[in-house]
């Protein structure tokens, strides 16, 4: 996509006002998508030992910091719609700053699933 | 709801129908989703690949058919590709209950074994309602988003959409990495320290991030 941006963008229309436009949103989202798999990949892993509230709060604050970033930077300044694709990527560029820690922190392991289970002992994470 | 974009009459004329008709659809593909990721969880890619193949082999010659009416069919133009997409989702739905009820795979569906059991239930609530308001903030958020696209015209919302299509392209590889992971703590919860259930993910996380960035530009 980044090497050959209107051959993925020509699968969906061919005028040149639109693969213009769009090349631009896409360069821009290019930028986010880098880091993207990681924070999903952390993401999934969190949630699925039950680490669901962390999850939902970093990505509350984060979104719902770039919706009026996203209105400023649009707006504000001479970015245009594009403004909107910097602000989509903030939350994604964001996001690994708080994961990586949490991940590195073993926290997420000790989290109680159901009320039956054993508390479990704190283990140093010996995560890599 | 599309008004509030403000989006033109004509995409809302356009988009409405095929709108009304996905709505619908999403009955079918949530527990299409559900029951794809409980064999998931379980250890069972497979399956829910199978499921997913099922959905695009329908599909994809059943849209062009549906939309411009090929073969004596009606012409049904865009709710047509939405018409296409559920019966192909149901199909799938179908697929996996009877793999469920069967217990061909690593989860046996045994419905008069089901009663109500409160405490599960509220553990469950418990633990399930942050990453429901997840789902649906990403949702919002993306429609707010869309909004402030919408006043730089329709061209603008198209690469906005499109970049949306092309995050889609960008998760293929980590989605996978998503579903190989689901088990791997789960699994080894009841069973090993948290060191253990960490192990699987250092290289995973390597690999799900280098292959994102691969797969996206």
């Amino acid at each position: 996509m980044f090497f050959f941006p209107d051959v993925f963008l020509s699968l969906f229309a061919r005028e040149p006002e639109f693969l213009e436009s769009a090349r631009g949103w896409l360069y821009v989202m290019l930028v986010g998508y880098a880091v993207m798999g990681m924070t999903m990949v952390m993401a999934q892993a969190f949630q699925s030992t039950g680490a669901t509230f962390i999850v939902m709060m970093v990505n509350l604050v984060t979104l719902w910091g770039a919706v009026p970033l996203a209105v400023v930077l649009a707006r504000g300044t001479p970015l245009g719609d594009l403004g909107v694709a910097w602000a989509m990527v903030v939350p994604l560029l964001l996001r690994p700053f708080v994961f990586v820690p949490y991940f590195r922190s073993g926290r997420w392991l000790r989290v109680r699933l159901f009320a039956s289970e054993p508390v479990r002992a704190a283990e140093p994470s010996r995560a890599r | 709801m599309l008004g509030l974009l403000g989006l033109s009459d004509a995409v809302i004329a356009q988009s409405a129908p095929y709108m009304r008709l996905m709505f619908v659809g999403q009955i079918a593909l949530g527990f299409q989703m559900m029951a794809g990721h409980a064999l998931g969880a379980a250890g069972d890619t497979l399956t829910p690949m199978k499921a997913g193949i099922v959905v695009r082999v329908i599909q994809l010659p059943l849209s062009p058919l549906l939309v411009f009416g090929l073969f004596g069919l009606p012409a049904l133009g865009l709710p047509g590709a939405a018409l296409a997409s559920i019966l192909a989702h149901v199909v799938s739905l179908v697929y996996l209950s009877a793999v469920l009820l069967r217990g061909s795979s690593r989860l046996h569906l045994v419905l008069h074994a089901y009663r109500p059991d409160p405490q599960i239930l509220r553990q469950l609530v418990r633990v399930g309602w942050p990453a429901s308001v997840n789902g649906m903030e990403r949702t919002i958020a993306q429609l707010s988003f869309g909004f402030i696209v919408a006043p730089f015209g329709d061209l603008a919302y198209a690469a906005f959409t499109v970049t949306r299509r092309a995050e889609m392209f960008a998760t293929w590889a980590p989605w996978g990495w998503e579903w190989r992971l689901e088990p791997s703590p789960g699994r080894a919860w009841g069973r090993a320290s948290p060191s253990v259930r960490s192990k699987p993910l250092s290289g995973q996380l390597v690999s799900a991030c280098s292959s994102t960035a691969a797969s996206a530009h």
